[in-house]
């Protein structure tokens, strides 16, 4: 077996065991790297120069076409090397043993130098974008930092608008989206560490949490299934989500993420993991409770009355998402003796004529929903809202005339749309979604009882869900030890008042505020 | 940190136990009383409650003196070990008695209140599957649940209670202190019977955080849930004759059927109070049936008591279609409980304290010798 099939056969997690030594000669170190390494791969850009007055001393630059910055390695490494370097006359003894010291300290003028020993090491330093200078008999390897690709800049997040706060959200930069963090966050107890994930991609990772605020066994546990990760590439964080989170099989998100760097930072204020992965603007942050999905970054950013009101609403809307479309069957198949006379009797005129049963009418309409959801996603913006007009109101009018469904079941169905649109989380909203069908069936089948067992089997899952050791229905449940918890659910409680970190945090690092006002001011009073 | 190390804290196993007691004796527990007391069921309830709460506290007493220890284990050490195989296998044919008879009631109630055409079969099959899911996660999500489920049940209590007396007429609490002594002894029976419930204690005893504050756990309970049958014994009372409340099969649902909600958006508010009620009844169902498949786990010395959940639902299943009536129900059920309760509650653990006294006396002669 040729070394080609070695390294990136079906067992290519020996690329990342092969040490490759390299060795005392240029010319053999460019023969592997060149047809062992990087055959065929015609972005790799090769420069080979002799260095010194005489033009005596071998070196080599290579790098990928494109990833690496060429100003900065034509200004401040060949430029140097090349030009400058030779109106200096050369001093025999120095050059003979130290021109690689020389080299590495004084001649190359970039903030950024490693030193590697193995050609694997090289190789991938070159396709991460930094550009390695090999030179004639010696075995280190430079690599001289030289990252530059075109990036985006930041932007304001789409999926969590807000009128008011932070308009920069992540990139797909690693390293541009720890700084976004970083920013926020002077303290040197703040820690980045680093993995690469994905056997081939080698997608870099990073971890950040506050050192003393952090939960040492979340750590921990994070770092295990971080390194259990064994898969051939990562693409976006979504990948990283699945892998580490706690039980796949559950429908509901068990790692938070946001585009936000904003969010990210509070939640590692509060003692929670932010993971970073290269090449997707999403941070996740763990663990994570079924508390995150219903919170937007707004709620901190408004008044806390209007904040409190804003989450109530999001908690009845999550109720009405659910459950809505299920009751108006329940009710309307089996207990039509709960709504009022007056009502029932009006509701049964519009529905005379309606050839179907009420599950059928609510699954056409819940159905024509969510195509015409998928499909304006799908379209181009101004297109998307016009099919939303047309779906919405055409389809539903005409519905309702063609004597199909019942304006009720339309009413009912546009609003619980509307509602499921109010959860702040995406991915939460979608499980919401997929439950109601759920709820909706049980209600076809056994009207409120059905509901009510539906709604206690999910409650059960819940309860028995955990997000990196920490019960997904914290502080719901945990409220019993610690009530101050529950300042930041359902309502959001004045920034004075939420001085306690929550239930994840250890014993001592519990306070975060101490509100020393004193309300003494008196503008009239003379001096 | 939490694990998922299976303990739960003294407060959790308090909401479990007061839902666990709430269940099915509330539907019938007015009548009962004001048949054979008329007005004064308060006497006998608070009677009934404070010897309660003496034999919870002896099974706290129990679970306190035996840390840790599976109640197999607490008996095979005081009873030995065929002694213990005996005794609970007769604890969980117990249990699982109780839950076929209660889940029976239950499904005969949610039949007449909400679905009149759906079979009974269905409504108990159905209802067994959320059981069976609860009882394979075990006891920690358990706890967990009851205190979502605790919270919300107390709102929805003093909500519907509020409501009834609207057309309330406290006159109607009057005469007091007419039963004669021997009525009111015979009345201890029922409402003893409706507290039934705390003895699962016992069992989840071994998985409390602190088991040394085991007793007061049983008394709480039994506390709070005297203060909830009082409340339905007045509500009742002040909204119904006593003469007409002898006649209603289910009285505590019939003075839902009196509420008008302001607004009137909702008719017939007794549908949404089952539609709590279910929660209630499944919070006495899952503990049962948790208790069952534990002393069986520990009976089998099996590792993991989640395989043996639904190998006993059939038991409790064919329990459930015993009788042919919902009159046959309430009298199966009373003798059943007549047969084994007692020797459940009370007696088996007297003998453990009997046989843990012996064990004592025994083990210091041996010292004194």
């Amino acid at each position: 077996m040729g070394f080609w099939e070695k390294l990136f056969g079906k067992k290519d997690k020996t690329a990342k065991i092969e040490n490759v030594k390299s060795n005392r000669s240029l010319e053999k170190n460019l023969k592997i790297i060149k047809e062992d390494f990087l055959k065929d791969c015609d972005d790799i850009v090769y420069r080979e120069i002799e260095l010194g007055k005489e033009g005596n001393y071998k070196a080599a630059t290579i790098h990928v076409d494109g990833m690496a910055d060429k100003k900065l390695v034509n200004e401040f490494a060949l430029n140097n090397l090349m030009l400058l370097a030779r109106h200096i006359d050369p001093e025999p003894n120095v050059l003979k043993n130290g021109l690689y010291d020389l080299i590495k300290k004084q001649n190359i003028a970039v903030t950024e130098l490693k030193e590697v020993e193995t050609i694997d090491e090289a190789v991938l330093n070159i396709l991460s974008g930094e550009t390695v200078l090999l030179l004639d008999n010696y075995e280190k390897i430079i690599i001289i930092a030289s990252k530059g690709w075109p990036a985006r800049t930041p932007q304001e997040p789409e999926t969590e608008a807000v009128i008011r706060g932070p308009r920069d959200g992540l990139v797909e930069t690693l390293r541009m989206n720890t700084t976004l963090i970083r920013r926020r966050i002077r303290d040197h107890r703040l820690k980045v560490k680093n993995y690469q994930v994905g056997v081939r991609s080698k997608t870099d990772v990073s971890v950040m949490y506050m050192e003393d605020i952090v939960n040492k066994k979340v750590l921990q546990e994070l770092d295990k299934r971080l390194n259990a990760i064994d898969i051939d590439a990562i693409l976006d964080s979504a990948q990283v989500e699945e892998l580490i989170e706690d039980k796949w099989i559950s429908i509901f998100p068990q790692v938070q993420n946001t585009e936000r760097p904003d969010v990210a930072a509070s939640a590692i204020y509060h003692g929670r993991i932010a993971i970073v992965v290269d090449n997707s603007p999403f941070t996740l942050i763990v663990p994570s409770t079924i508390n995150a999905m219903m919170q937007s970054a707004e709620d901190y950013y408004e008044r806390w009355q209007i904040a409190s009101v804003i989450r109530l609403l999001r908690y009845f809307c999550l109720l009405i998402a659910l459950f809505a479309p299920a009751l108006y069957v329940a009710i309307t198949s089996f207990h039509p003796q709960m709504i009022p006379t007056d009502l029932a009797l009006a509701l049964a005129a519009t529905r005379r004529g309606v050839p179907f049963p009420a599950i059928v009418e609510a699954l056409i309409m819940e159905v024509t929903i969510e195509i015409l959801r998928e499909a304006s996603i799908r379209l181009p913006g101004a297109i998307g809202s016009t099919i939303g007009i047309v779906g919405g109101l055409v389809i539903g009018q005409a519905a309702v005339e063609a004597g199909i469904v019942g304006p009720l079941m339309v009413i009912v169905v546009a609003i619980t749309a509307i509602a499921s649109f109010a959860i702040p989380s995406y991915n939460a909203a979608i499980s919401i979604r997929m439950l109601r069908f759920a709820i909706l069936f049980s209600a076809a089948a056994f009207g409120l009882y059905g509901i009510m067992l539906v709604s206690l089997l999910i409650l059960i899952h819940l309860c028995g869900l955990k997000s990196f050791g920490m019960p997904y229905l914290s502080p719901f449940i945990t409220f019993v030890r610690d009530s101050s918890d529950l300042k930041d659910t359902m309502i959001r409680a004045p920034q004075p008042a939420m001085n306690n970190r929550d239930v994840n945090a250890p014993k001592n690092q519990k306070n975060r505020l101490d509100d020393k006002r004193e309300e003494t001011f008196d503008i009239e009073e003379q001096e | 940190m939490l694990l998922n190390n299976d303990r739960i804290s003294i407060p959790q196993m308090t909401n479990i136990l007061i839902l666990t007691l709430i269940g099915i004796g509330i539907l019938t527990l007015p009548r009962e009383l004001a048949e054979v007391v008329k007005t004064d069921g308060w006497i006998v309830l608070i009677a009934g409650a404070l010897i309660t709460m003496g034999i919870a506290f002896l099974h706290g007493y129990i679970v306190k003196s035996f840390p840790g220890k599976s109640y197999f284990e607490i008996i095979a050490l005081t009873l030995t070990k065929p002694v213990a195989y005996l005794l609970t296998t007769f604890f969980a044919i117990y249990l699982i008695g109780s839950n076929g008879f209660l889940l029976r009631i239950f499904a005969e109630v949610v039949k007449t209140i909400l679905l009149r055409r759906t079979p009974l079969e269905a409504i108990i099959i159905i209802m067994l599957v959320p059981i069976g899911y609860l009882v394979r996660k075990g006891i920690e999500p358990m706890g967990r649940l009851t205190n979502i489920v605790f919270p919300t049940s107390v709102i929805f209590v003093i909500l519907l209670f509020g409501l009834t007396l609207g057309e309330a007429d406290f006159s109607k609490l009057k005469p007091v202190f007419q039963a004669s002594p021997q009525q009111l002894f015979g009345a201890l029976d029922i409402v003893l019977f409706s507290f039934l419930g705390y003895e699962t204690l016992l069992v989840f005893g071994s998985f409390l955080k602190e088991p040394q504050k085991a007793t007061r756990v049983g008394p709480i309970a039994v506390f709070a849930v005297l203060i909830f049958y009082l409340l339905l014994n007045i509500a009742t009372l002040v909204n119904f004759d006593i003469y007409q409340m002898q006649h209603l099969i289910w009285p505590t649902l019939s003075i839902f059927k009196t509420i008008e909600f302001p607004g009137a958006f909702v008719e017939n508010v007794e549908i949404v109070v089952m539609a709590v009620w279910v929660f209630t009844i499944f919070m006495t169902l899952a503990p049962f049936h948790l208790a069952t498949t534990m002393l069986i786990e520990d009976m089998i010395i099996a590792k993991e008591h989640s395989y043996l959940v639904l190998p006993t639902l059939p038991f409790v299943y064919a329990v459930t279609l015993y009788s042919s009536s919902i009159a046959d129900v309430y009298y199966d059920l009373g003798v059943f409980t007549d047969y084994t309760a007692y020797i459940a509650i009370i007696g088996m653990p007297v003998a453990i304290l009997i046989g843990r006294a012996i064990r004592k006396l025994l083990k210091k002669d041996k010292e004194n010798m």
